[in-house]
């Protein structure tokens, strides 16, 4: 048999272990160390399983990842995400759709000291929903809106997945944290013009809420001053060279931590549940990722990545074709299976074809997250679709999947934008060293 | 049966206690390494103290990530199979990773007793390296159990 089957044959039980319910990186692991014991040597494969664990563990740019976790955990329980809200409530919440705005720039401001969308959807969701409900929103719109803001905490950073997008295709971390920021607030303003076109045609979707005074919105602005000094303090700790990306995790995590604690909204129980949290979470990535490598190496040693880039060189495909081609999968691959665990176990395979035909990475690595938001909306895995219906239980999951799909539109049209103008992408990292 | 389980499910929570601890000491020593560095004085060894940090975090949360379910997984296709076969399927599964979790544990072994005779230590701190391989192991050893219990949970669950 040839090494070109032996990877196919892997692909196809990885895929059906997948299917079966079984946890993706241990699928991964599983098929990658039973193939590479196939093809070069049981007692190989062995011996690879431990040095691949420990060399993934202890890779220096991985530390980033429980560290923003970590972060995000404490930025869950620290009441920083209601404070936002009150905010952004304050200054659009009078307009027609306003409220369902709010809770865009809510998610969007709280995804810059979160990075974890089901947190940030799961954090804003608990409050703008009610207030949406009090003002007699339509439920399409108002569950919508929530779960789809989720996914700016992906985009702005601190990401998650464009952080471990950042450690498999060994990019600058820093400058992907770069690229996402003006992507993120232009995918925010889309939404928002979402928002306010589905309540100019339908007015009853979104009615305004109450007025406020100009002086009650500037004195609510001091609210979200952890959120900018963490923020900018973050980024500009990394671009000034105070610290690397991966030591900025642990600084956001510990000025949360301190925050939460001088305002005493923090607890013992909440502090030790949200520290054990992030640390299955972490290890959830880890193993993802520790799955991936192992996968990785069984890919490498069939040759699959090496002749598939040979394949499509001779079909004579323009890059344009086989970028269309590579997103339509992680889009339609988005509706079954996790993005991020699809991420991994594709990457070895499109990445290297990318990166030959000459397209920038760090603007691939933005429009793939951009496809694979979309994934995490759409039935029937939708992942924050499922975040809004555990807040909202009364909403049936029907509406809300109904609700989310004129959100799809701006994400379409954020990818063309980008697209045509990948200096959007490309502006900020450019000056990162 | 279910003092087995109740044993096992406190190791895999004993064991996140660490890798929690260790989170903890990551962040406080980052923090440090931080105010030094903007100090002018680079504190030696803290590079790799991190690396160290993150082999325990990853290797004793893995069992008790299994327990909670946090590690991610497809069920789209299995939600619509009738019961027998989500049953039988995921006996199969459990097992499956159970051997898997046992090889990586006997292997990390193997490689730290390697380590251990070579006196093979991290450059910077001396840190001996067989005993991350090790904790490795009693990580993985650990998740083995946690899916044997899952296999038991599962049989014993069919014959009741």
């Amino acid at each position: 048999m040839s090494l070109v089957a032996i990877g196919v044959i892997g692909i196809v039980v990885m895929l059906l272990l997948l299917f079966s319910r079984m946890p993706v990186g241990f699928a991964m692991m599983l098929v990658g160390f039973a193939g590479f014991g196939y093809i070069v040597s049981p007692s190989a494969a062995a011996a690879l399983l431990p040095l691949d664990l420990y060399a993934l563990f202890s890779t220096y740019s991985l530390l980033c990842i429980p560290l923003f976790i970590l972060m995000g955990e404490f930025a869950f329980c620290s009441g920083i995400g209601n404070r936002l809200y009150d905010v952004a409530h304050k200054w659009v919440g009078q307009f027609r759709g306003g409220v369902a705005m709010a809770t865009v720039w809510a998610s969007a401001a709280f995804g810059a000291v979160c990075g974890n969308p089901i947190a940030t959807a799961a954090t804003i969701g608990t409050v703008a929903l009610p207030q949406m409900k009090k003002l007699n929103y339509d439920e399409a719109l108002s569950t919508s809106c929530v779960a789809a803001g989720g996914t700016l905490a992906e985009l702005i950073p601190p990401g998650i997945t464009l952080i471990v997008y950042g450690i498999m295709t060994k990019i600058s971390i820093g400058k992907l944290f770069a690229a996402g920021v003006f992507v993120g607030i232009l995918d925010a303003v889309l939404f928002c013009f979402t928002i306010y076109a589905l309540t100019r045609i339908h007015p009853s979707w979104g009615p305004a809420g109450p007025r406020t005074e100009f002086r009650e919105k500037l004195v609510s602005i001091p609210q979200i001053w952890e959120t900018v000094v963490v923020f900018a303090f973050i980024m500009g700790g990394i671009y000034a060279g105070w610290f690397s990306p991966m030591q900025a995790g642990g600084i956001g995590a510990a000025a949360i931590l301190i925050i939460a604690l001088s305002r005493r909204i923090i607890n013992r129980k909440h502090f030790t549940a949200a520290v054990l949290a992030a640390t299955r979470l972490s290890c959830m990535v880890m193993i993802l990722l520790a799955g991936a490598t192992v996968f990785g190496h069984f890919l490498a040693v069939t040759r699959i990545p090496f002749e598939v880039a040979v394949w499509i060189e001779s079909q004579g495909w323009s890059p344009f074709i086989v970028l269309i081609m590579i997103l339509a999968v992680y889009f339609v691959a988005g509706f079954f299976i996790d993005a991020l665990a699809f991420m991994m176990l594709t990457l070895p395979i499109f990445f290297p074809l990318v990166v030959g035909m000459g397209i920038d990475p760090i603007w691939f690595g933005v429009v793939l997250l951009l496809c694979m938001n979309m994934g995490a909306l759409t039935p029937p895995v939708g992942i924050l679709v499922y975040v809004v219906k555990g807040i909202a239980p009364d909403v049936p999951l029907e509406t809300i999947f109904k609700g989310i799909f004129p959100f799809l539109i701006p994400i379409s049209i954020l990818i063309g934008i980008l697209w045509a103008f990948p200096e959007i992408v490309l502006f900020l990292p450019g000056f990162i060293g | 049966m279910a003092r087995f389980e109740k044993f096992v499910k406190l190791l895999s929570k004993g064991t996140n206690w660490i890798a929690a601890s260790a989170m903890l000491v990551l962040m406080a020593s980052i923090c440090v390494a931080v105010v030094a560095h903007v100090c002018r004085h680079e504190i030696y060894g803290a590079l790799e103290l991190g690396t160290l940090l993150a082999v325990i975090i990853a290797a004793f949360a893995v069992a008790d990530a299994q327990v909670e379910g946090a590690h991610v997984s497809v069920e789209v296709l299995m939600q619509r199979m009738p019961k027998r076969i989500q049953l039988i399927t995921s006996v199969i599964n459990s097992l499956l990773l159970a051997v898997l979790s046992v090889i990586v544990s006997w292997q990390c072994i193997v490689t730290g007793s390697k380590l251990l005779q070579a006196k093979a230590e991290s450059v910077a701190l001396g840190f001996p390296f067989y005993t991350l391989y090790y904790g490795i192991a009693v990580g993985f050893a650990i998740l083995g159990l946690v899916f044997l219990v899952e296999v038991l949970k599962l049989l014993f669950r069919r014959q009741r």
